[in-house]
C-alpha cells in the first residue's frame, strides 16, 4: 500500500484529516516506504528548506508534540532513529518513542558503558566432558 | 538442548560520568521487560556492576511505570521504585519458587507499594507460598487488577483480596497449569460485609457448587459484569443449571459469562441425553437480554437443534462472542451441520467470535438461503467433524464477511498430558485440526488456484 500524498493534502482541511494522516503513517512499512513518507512530512516541517511545498497549515500539526508522539509511537525503531536526526523538536519526541518501551537490557546498558560478549554460557552448555 | 545465548559484561566499568550520560536514555524508559528468552542476556556480574556503580539513592529508570520480569527475580529489585504501578513476574520451577517467594515478595511491597496492576505467576502449589502471597497482597492497598496462575486463587487469597477497596479485576489465567487443583477444592472464603466493594470482573477456578455458594454469599455480586467459572472437575447438566439460576438471580449485571467444566475425552459414556446441556438448562439466561458474551465448555456436545439456535440468535442480537462447546470431550458425533451458522449470520450483526461443534460433512447451504456475517473475525470450530475441506471452504465463503478476513480456529480444550486420552482419540483430533487448518489456508487464496484444484 502506498502513501497517497494527493489525498492527504486535500483532506487536511477536513476535521478527519489528522486521523487520516495518522492511519496512513501507521499503515506504512517503515523500512520500505519510510523514505517517501518522511520526505513528504519533512517538506512540511518548519525546518524544511522546501518552502514551495503546498499548504502551510500542515505546520500546525507538525508543531504539536502530542500528535508527533502519537505518530512516532506507531513507527518502528529504525524509523524513529532516523526521525531523531530530523530536527531538535523531532529529536526529543523520537527518542521518547524509541526508548519508551524497552525489550531486554542490552541495548540500554550498552549506552551506559561499552559491553563485550563472553562465551562462558555457550561453552558450558555445549562442551562435551572428556 | 543447546542454548546459544549471548552473555554480555561491561568491558569498561561504568563511572559517575557514564551514569550522567546514561540518564538521557534512562529517563525515557516507561516500560521495561526482560526475559530469559531474550537472545542477548546480561551476565550476573553485569547486574552486580550496575548495582555497585549506580549513584546512591538513584532510580535507574526514574519514570518507569511498568516492569515485566521473566528472569531471576533477584535482579528485578534493581529497577523497582515507588512509581512503578504495573508489575508482572514469572517465577519458574527451576528457580525454587518457594524459597524465592519468601525472600522476594517483601521486596516487592517495600519497593513498589503503589502497584495497581499485579500479574504474578509462580510455578508451584499455592499451599506452599500462601502466607507470603497473602502478606504481599495485603501490603498493596491500591491494587486494582490482579492476575494469578491457574488454581492459585484459594479461599485464603480471596479473603485477603476481599478487603482491597479498589480491586476491580481478578483474573486466573489458564494458559499454563501452575498450581494444584486440590488447593481450590472446597473454595469457600469467609467474607465480611462489603467484601470486594469494587469488583466487576471475576475469573476464577472452583467447582460449580462452591461457586454458587460464593456468589450467594458475596453481597456485591450484583456489581459483577464479567464472570468466568472454570471447574477442575466434571460438572453435570444439573450443575450448570443450578449455577446459571444462581447467576441470573445474584448477578443481574453480568453481560460476559463463561462456564467451563473439566473435559476428559476418555470419560465413559453415560446414560445419554440427560447429561447434555440443552435449552432447558439455558432458559433462565434468556432473561439477560443484554448478554454480549457467552462461553460454555462441557464434556458432551450440547443438545441443541436448529430451532434452538434460531431462538438463541434472536434472544441475544447484541452478542459479540458466543462459544457453544466447540470441542467437547465426546466428539465423534454432532447434531448440528454448517447450517447452524445461518441464524447467527442473520440475527447477530455484532458477532465477532462464534464457536460451534458441527458435523461439517452434512448440510448443504444454498446461496439464496444463506446470510452473511457482518463483522465475524473468528469461527471456532473446535473438534467439528469434517470430510471435504474444499467444499467446506466454499460454504464458509458464502457466509463470511466479504470485506474482512475471518479466521477458522480449531483445537481441543484438554491437554493430552493431563488427561487419560491415549492414541486414537488424539490422532482423530489432530487429523480434524489439520483439515480445518487447511480450510483456514484455502479461504483467502486466489480464485485461480482454487479453480485449478476444483478442476
Amino acid at each position: 500500500m502506498g502513501f497517497n500524498r494527493q489525498s492527504a493534502e486535500v483532506d487536511q482541511n477536513t476535521p478527519g484529516s489528522l486521523t487520516y494522516f495518522h492511519h496512513q503513517l501507521a499503515s506504512l512499512s517503515p523500512d520500505v516506504e519510510y523514505i517517501e513518507c518522511l520526505h513528504f512530512v519533512v517538506a512540511w516541517s518548519p525546518h524544511s528548506t522546501k518552502t514551495n511545498m503546498p499548504l502551510l497549515k500542515a505546520h500546525r500539526f507538525l508543531g504539536i508534540p502530542e500528535l508527533l508522539h502519537e505518530i512516532f509511537s506507531c513507527l518502528g525503531d529504525a524509523s524513529n532513529a532516523r526521525n531523531a536526526r530530523v530536527c531538535a523538536q523531532w529529536h526529543e519526541i523520537a527518542l521518547d518513542s524509541l526508548w519508551c518501551h524497552a525489550e531486554g537490557l542490552y541495548h540500554l546498558f550498552s549506552r551506559l558503558s561499552p559491553m563485550e560478549e563472553i562465551d562462558d554460557r555457550c561453552v558450558s552448555l555445549t562442551m562435551v566432558p572428556t | 538442548m543447546i542454548l546459544m545465548l549471548d552473555s554480555q559484561v561491561f568491558s569498561v566499568v561504568p563511572e559517575a560520568q557514564s551514569w550522567a550520560n546514561f540518564n538521557k536514555y534512562a529517563r525515557r524508559v516507561r516500560h521495561l521487560s526482560y526475559s530469559s528468552f531474550h537472545l542477548v542476556q546480561l551476565e550476573r556480574r553485569t547486574f552486580l556492576d550496575i548495582a555497585r556503580t549506580c549513584p546512591g539513592n538513584h532510580d535507574i529508570f526514574p519514570n518507569l511505570h511498568t516492569l515485566v520480569w521473566d528472569h531471576n527475580p533477584e535482579f528485578a529489585t534493581l529497577f523497582m521504585h515507588s512509581r512503578v504501578t504495573r508489575f508482572m513476574i514469572n517465577i519458574p520451577e527451576h528457580l525454587s519458587p518457594v524459597t524465592t517467594a519468601c525472600s522476594f515478595f517483601p521486596k516487592v511491597y517495600d519497593c513498589m507499594p503503589n502497584i495497581t496492576h499485579l500479574d504474578i505467576r509462580v510455578d508451584t502449589a499455592m499451599a506452599s507460598i500462601q502466607p507470603e502471597t497473602v502478606e504481599l497482597l495485603s501490603a498493596l492497598p491500591r491494587l486494582k487488577n490482579i492476575v494469578l496462575g491457574q488454581y492459585q486463587l484459594t479461599s485464603k487469597v480471596a479473603e485477603c483480596l476481599s478487603i482491597l477497596p479498589d480491586l476491580s479485576v481478578i483474573n486466573v489465567e489458564g494458559e499454563y497449569p501452575r498450581g494444584m487443583s486440590e488447593d481450590i477444592y472446597d473454595f469457600s472464603p469467609s467474607l465480611h460485609e462489603g467484601a470486594f466493594p469494587a469488583l466487576t470482573t471475576l475469573i476464577f477456578d472452583a467447582q460449580f457448587h462452591d461457586a454458587q455458594s460464593f456468589l450467594t454469599t458475596l453481597a456485591t455480586s450484583a456489581k459483577l459484569e464479567i464472570l468466568w467459572v472454570n471447574s477442575p472437575e466434571f460438572e453435570t447438566e444439573l450443575g450448570f443449571k443450578n449455577l446459571i439460576a444462581c447467576i441470573v438471580q445474584e448477578c443481574p449485571n453480568v453481560d460476559g459469562l463463561s462456564l467451563a467444566s473439566f473435559v476428559d475425552p476418555q470419560r465413559p459414556e453415560t446414560s445419554g441425553n440427560g447429561e447434555r446441556i440443552n435449552m432447558h438448562t439455558l432458559k433462565p439466561l434468556f432473561h439477560k437480554k443484554h448478554l454480549t458474551s457467552l462461553t460454555l465448555v462441557h464434556q458432551y456436545p450440547l443438545d441443541l437443534n436448529s430451532v434452538d439456535l434460531e431462538k438463541i440468535s434472536l434472544t441475544w442480537p447484541s452478542l459479540h462472542t458466543l462459544r457453544l462447546n466447540a470441542a467437547p470431550g465426546h466428539f465423534m458425533t454432532s447434531d448440528l451441520t454448517l447450517e447452524a451458522l445461518v441464524p447467527f449470520a442473520r440475527n447477530c450483526p455484532k458477532l465477532r467470535l462464534l464457536g460451534l461443534f458441527m458435523n461439517a460433512k452434512l448440510g448443504l447451504l444454498s446461496m439464496s438461503e444463506s446470510a452473511r456475517f457482518q463483522c465475524l473475525e473468528a469461527l471456532d470450530v473446535g473438534l467439528s467433524l469434517i470430510d471435504d475441506d474444499l467444499w467446506v471452504t466454499q460454504i464458509l465463503r458464502q457466509v463470511f464477511p466479504p470485506d474482512r478476513q475471518c479466521t477458522v480456529a480449531s483445537g481441543m480444550v484438554w491437554d493430552p498430558r493431563r488427561t487419560s486420552a491415549r492414541g486414537r482419540a488424539v490422532m482423530v483430533c489432530l487429523a480434524r485440526i489439520g483439515q480445518w487448518m487447511k480450510v483456514d489456508d484455502l479461504l483467502y487464496q486466489p480464485n485461480d488456484f482454487e479453480m485449478i484444484v476444483w478442476n
